[in-house]
Formats: structure tokens, C-alpha cells, sequence
């Protein structure tokens, strides 16, 4: 049975990961300059932390289904489930994005700024590259948690290993269950493996 | 040839008046040692010149410029600074860093004049022993050629020896040094004036000698526990 639904299993795994990698990667993309933001200006940042916060506390399933009358993005199919994966993966990355700057020691900024670099230098070398395992941090928790919830897509249409669940699910086969669970749990804790490895090398290299 | 001045300045750290109505100055090619008790406003002070710190009144100069019509940048060029933890970029060979402060910089002339040799050029700091990294910072600190040099507690970390050492050298660099410590002694010879804050005030201003004679009682207390 499993033998012949692996094309199957391998053709879902790649269009999660494409979802997962799409969604996330849009996350990153807005996530570094919000998180920038927050760090610079964390007063009026409040409002929105707040609001990415909420973000993440909504139930997935009840997130498509907000999302889902939302003229030109919502709808049934992938490019929902993307808004909603990049919605969710919005919050680790702009966290640790400004915690990863904020905790970038007083006296190496001070240094930084006594030399008479200007602040777009000193995020650029300095402090960018010293929150760097903060940020790649959030990013691994954000690919982590995606690979998870985009199973959930498969829901409102998207496609993705969450196939396989929803038809076990509806005809109690375990076989399907474990041909969407366990490339999904692979997937996970491979990439989250693949980020620490990188994580752990940059703080040592980082580390005075 | 740079000399420095406070004429009746305040300022105020958060909502605390960390330094009410100071005087005082720097001549050129002076050694300043800048003492006092901690939360006495020594690292407010120092943090005035490149503007890290803001006054709230009074009049800063340098070379008889108020330092809020120089370029920012420019005024922090011209003003080597190394932080009490030294500030020391982790991530940066002591080389990049040097050239990050200034481009035209020659990083191994500048190490050389910190007596280290050139092989530390391509070094990181956490390479480097603790007495590396302090010549390593003051190197840096050196990168922009700034007439006026600023270290804030930068060497009392070290053991007396090695002190003693990275003294002699910062004396021997003739700029308008400014250096704040808790503990007098070990600068004291090579100074050419010693100002004493107390609770942002200035308690005293004077050579080495009328220091070593002066009869306040905060500054005998301070030279009987050192």
C-alpha cells in the first residue's frame, strides 16, 4: 500500500515544501525590516506586535476561514494557504529580529557609534550580523511550525502532505495518516537540525 | 593640537541631574585624570564630548567650537573613544575593524604603536588575551588619527603590570587624553591633571601634587584607600 503511493507522497511533500518555503520566505522578506523597525522605534511598534501576536493565536483552520472571502487573495487554493502560512511566520521572525538587535551589547554599539559611523553602517556591520543567530533562530521556528500547520492547508484546497491526512482521516486508513504525518515530522525535524547546525556555528563564531 | 572645554554645563541622566554647572578644561596634549566616586558623573562627562550624552545647558568645546555647530561624524572622528567593556567588534578581525573606523587607516602601523605585532591584524578579539584586546581597542580607537582620546575605566581590568604598561603608552601617544578611573594610583604619575567629580560636581581640579596635598576630606579619604 505505502510502496505505492510513494510518487504520490513525493509530489505532496515537494508542493508543501514549495508551500512552506514560499510562505515563509515572504515572511523573511517583510519580517527583517518590521523587526528593524520594532528594534528602532519600539513605541509606536507596540500597535503592531500587538496585532501579529493576535495573529498567531487564531486557530488555523478558523484563520483560512476568515481569510477566505478576502476578494483577490482569499479563495480556495494554495495562495490563501500562503497568506495564511506567511501571516503566521510573520511573528517569530519579527521577535527575534528585535530582540536579536536589542540585545547586541551597549558598549559594542557605543564603540560603533564613537567612531563616527553613520546608523545604516553600523546595522549593516555591526548589528545585523551580531543578531544574526537570533534571526536565524526565529526563521528555523518559523519553518518548523509551518511545516506543521501547512497540513492544515490541505483543508481549503492548497494541496501538501495535509492531503493524505484529511483522506485518512475520512476513511480511518492508517496507512494514509502516517504517508502525510511522518514525511511532514521528517521534513521538520531535518530543517530544524539543518538551522541549528548553522545557528550553533555563527553564535562561536560570534562569541568574543 | 586639541584642547577641550565645559563652560557651566548640566546634564541630566534620564530624569537625574547626573552633572549640575561644570567648568573646566583640557589643555592641549594634557593627560586628564578623571576621578571619582561611581554614579558621580564621570561616564556622563566623557560621553559629552562625542556626543553619546546630550548637556542640557551650558557650552562644550572643542578647540574652542561649540560642538553641537561641528558634523557629528567629523566631531566623533576626531575624538577616540574606548568604552569601559571595550566594545570590541566579535565578528571582525582586528584589521577590518580598524579599517571599518577608517578606511585610509594602515592597521598594522596602528597595532605596531600598541605593540602588537602584525600577525594580530588578521586576528578576532576572542583570540587575543585581555591585555590584547585592551591594546587592540585603543589601536581602534587611534584608526581615524582623532587628536583627542577618551577611555573610560579602560584599564582597570588589567593586572598592575600590564597596566602600568598600556599607561605609559597612552601617555606616550600626546594626545588630549581624558581617562576615568576608580582607582587613582597606578595613573597618577602620568597625569598632568587630575579633576575629581562628586555627585556631578566638580569636588577639585589641580596637578598630581596639589591632589596628593589636598586636604578635602572626600580626596584624603580616596588617597588613604588606594
Amino acid at each position: 500500500m505505502l510502496t505505492s503511493l510513494l510518487p504520490q507522497i513525493l509530489a505532496a511533500s515537494l508542493e508543501h515544501l514549495a508551500l512552506v518555503g514560499l510562505s515563509v520566505g515572504l515572511a523573511f522578506l517583510l519580517g527583517l525590516p518590521l523587526g528593524i523597525w520594532a528594534y528602532r522605534h519600539p513605541r509606536p511598534a507596540r500597535p503592531m506586535l500587538l496585532l501579529i501576536d493576535v495573529i498567531q493565536t487564531i486557530p488555523s483552520l478558523a484563520l483560512f476561514g476568515l481569510l477566505l472571502p478576502i476578494p483577490l487573495l482569499g479563495g480556495i487554493g494554495p495562495r490563501l494557504a500562503v497568506l495564511a502560512l506567511f501571516l503566521y511566520a510573520l511573528l517569530p521572525i519579527v521577535r527575534s529580529t528585535a530582540t536579536g538587535l536589542a540585545q547586541v551589547s551597549l558598549s559594542v554599539r557605543e564603540a560603533a557609534l564613537a567612531m563616527g559611523l553613520s546608523p545604516g553602517t553600523i546595522l549593516r556591520e555591526v548589528e545585523l550580523p551580531l543578531a544574526a543567530p537570533s534571526i536565524l533562530a526565529g526563521l528555523r521556528i518559523a519553518i518548523v511550525t509551518s511545516i506543521a500547520t501547512a497540513t492544515v492547508a490541505a483543508a481549503i484546497g492548497a494541496g501538501g502532505l495535509g492531503v493524505f491526512l484529511y483522506r485518512g482521516l475520512a476513511t480511518v486508513e492508517e496507512s494514509l495518516l502516517f504517508a502525510g504525518a511522518v514525511p511532514a515530522a521528517l521534513m521538520a525535524v531535518l530543517l530544524d537540525r539543518i538551522f541549528l547546525w548553522i545557528e550553533d556555528r555563527l553564535s562561536r563564531s560570534l562569541s568574543l | 593640537m586639541t584642547n577641550l572645554e565645559l563652560q557651566n554645563v548640566s546634564a541630566h541622566r534620564g530624569s537625574f541631574l547626573a552633572l549640575r554647572d561644570l567648568s573646566c578644561s583640557f589643555p592641549a596634549s594634557s593627560f586628564t585624570l578623571l576621578l571619582g566616586p561611581s554614579g558621580s558623573g564621570k561616564s556622563t562627562l566623557l560621553r559629552l564630548w562625542n556626543r553619546l550624552g546630550e548637556k542640557s545647558s551650558g557650552r562644550i568645546l572643542f578647540n574652542d567650537q561649540p560642538i553641537e555647530q561641528m558634523n557629528l561624524y567629523q566631531l566623533r572622528r576626531s575624538i577616540g573613544f574606548v568604552p569601559q567593556d571595550l566594545g570590541l567588534f566579535p565578528h571582525r578581525t582586528l584589521a577590518q575593524q580598524i579599517l571599518l573606523a577608517s578606511s585610509t587607516a594602515n592597521p598594522e602601523a596602528l597595532l605596531a604603536q600598541v605593540e602588537l605585532p602584525p600577525p594580530y591584524a588578521s586576528r578576532y578579539p576572542r583570540q587575543l588575551s585581555g591585555g590584547e584586546q585592551q591594546r587592540a581597542a585603543i589601536a581602534r580607537a587611534l584608526a581615524a588619527s582623532p587628536p583627542a582620546l577618551l577611555l573610560d575605566e579602560a584599564f582597570s581590568a588589567l593586572d598592575p603590570p600590564l597596566r602600568q604598561d598600556l599607561l605609559a603608552l597612552v601617555a606616550g601617544l600626546g594626545r588630549t587624553t581624558i581617562l576615568t578611573s576608580h582607582d587613582p594610583a597606578p595613573a597618577l604619575r602620568y597625569a598632568t591633571q587630575v579633576v575629581f567629580l562628586s555627585q556631578g560636581e566638580l569636588l577639585f581640579a589641580g596637578t598630581p601634587e596639589e591632589y596628593l596635598q589636598s586636604d578635602l576630606p572626600l580626596l584624603k579619604r580616596y588617597r588613604e584607600a588606594s
